[in-house]
């Protein structure tokens, strides 16, 4: 039987894990994978790359066309409250914890009309740090036991000096 | 039986964070290709946005010795002919690429970033005025590749610098 190798992020936790498992595995077998990893998987959902509906608990991975190389996300919260501030300006919007950083950046600029030459050279920064998580990044491994975080929008600076 | 490889603990800790899903993912998406490893020697091509006449990815020799606590360094390099890349051949741009790509630097041994072992030297300012691009061991050569990316993939780079 072949195996499928799998990119995990899950609540809170920032690395990205790879996991391997049986090409008839269930989303219940990535749950127990995520938990040999730390994560709290009681309550939690398995989710796709910006995939709304999670999968069901016994429902199987290629039924959701899971393939090989695929990315998987372990959260608690069906839906994640991402407060964006550009300067004077804020947006509210909800995505899936397994959204990318890219994803949730593409919706802000869309929203601020602002140029694509413009927001190439703009990156996410997490409110209130010096964070700024690669576009990779699926938010939901940002915060742990929270269904809300807050990103601002800010320039990519010349390095000088 | 063969004796097991015996293994340096930074060379032991790059090859760990290779074998890591962060770094396997970025593999997978075409980012960067590990290209060959002479350690403490790295060498890896990091994936540029199309322009006319341009690549489609520059090769750069990264020293990792000490990782990852200590940072590396990295410089542009043909991976081809296993040589510092010709300035001609860098990469070029408006304003944040060739402010990373200066060849009067150091004589063009590493580039002028934050994240590097050479250039953070006597640059403690860049520590508040660019704290998301200072080097850490839990970030590993991971960062450094990304902020290259970015840079690469960026609206700001032109393609080749003498192109």
């Amino acid at each position: 039987m072949s195996e499928l190798k799998l990119f995990l992020q899950f609540e809170g936790h920032r690395p990205i894990e790879l996991i391997q498992l049986p090409e008839s595995a269930t989303a219940g077998d990535v749950l127990r994978a995520a938990a040999g990893h730390g994560a709290i998987v009681e309550e939690a959902f398995v989710f796709l790359v910006d995939i709304e509906e999670p999968l069901g608990p016994d429902e199987f991975l290629h039924a959701r066309g899971v393939k090989d190389r695929h990315r998987v996300h372990v959260h608690r919260c069906r839906k994640m409250k991402v407060a964006l501030t550009f300067v004077d300006t804020t947006a509210h919007h909800q995505f899936v914890p397994s959204a990318t950083v890219e994803t949730v950046k593409r919706w802000f600029v869309h929203h601020l009309k602002m140029s694509s030459v413009d927001a190439a050279e703009h990156v996410l920064q997490v409110s209130g740090t010096t964070e700024r998580p690669d576009p990779d990044v699926q938010i939901g491994s940002l915060v742990h036991g929270a269904c809300a975080l807050a990103f601002t929008l800010v320039p990519t600076k010349r390095i000088e000096g | 039986m063969d004796a097991p490889t015996l293994r340096r603990p930074d060379e032991q800790a790059f090859l760990d964070e290779v074998e890591g899903g962060a770094f396997q993912l970025a593999l997978h998406l075409g980012r960067w290709r590990l290209v060959g490893i002479q350690w403490p020697l790295v060498d890896i091509e990091v994936a540029a946005a199309p322009r006319p006449g341009a690549p489609t990815a520059y090769g750069f020799r990264f020293d990792c010795s000490g990782y990852p606590q200590a940072p590396a360094t990295g410089r542009p390099w043909d991976v081809a002919v296993a040589a510092p890349l010709p300035v001609a051949k860098w990469p070029g741009g408006r304003s944040r690429v060739p402010a990373v790509f200066r060849p009067d630097w150091k004589g063009g041994a590493c580039l002028y970033l934050p994240c590097d072992r050479e250039s953070i030297v006597g640059h403690e300012n860049w520590r508040s005025e660019h704290p998301a691009q200072i080097w850490k061991p839990e970030r590993g050569l991971q960062l450094y590749l990304e902020v290259l990316h970015e840079l690469l993939d960026s609206h700001d780079y032109t393609g080749v610098r003498g192109g």
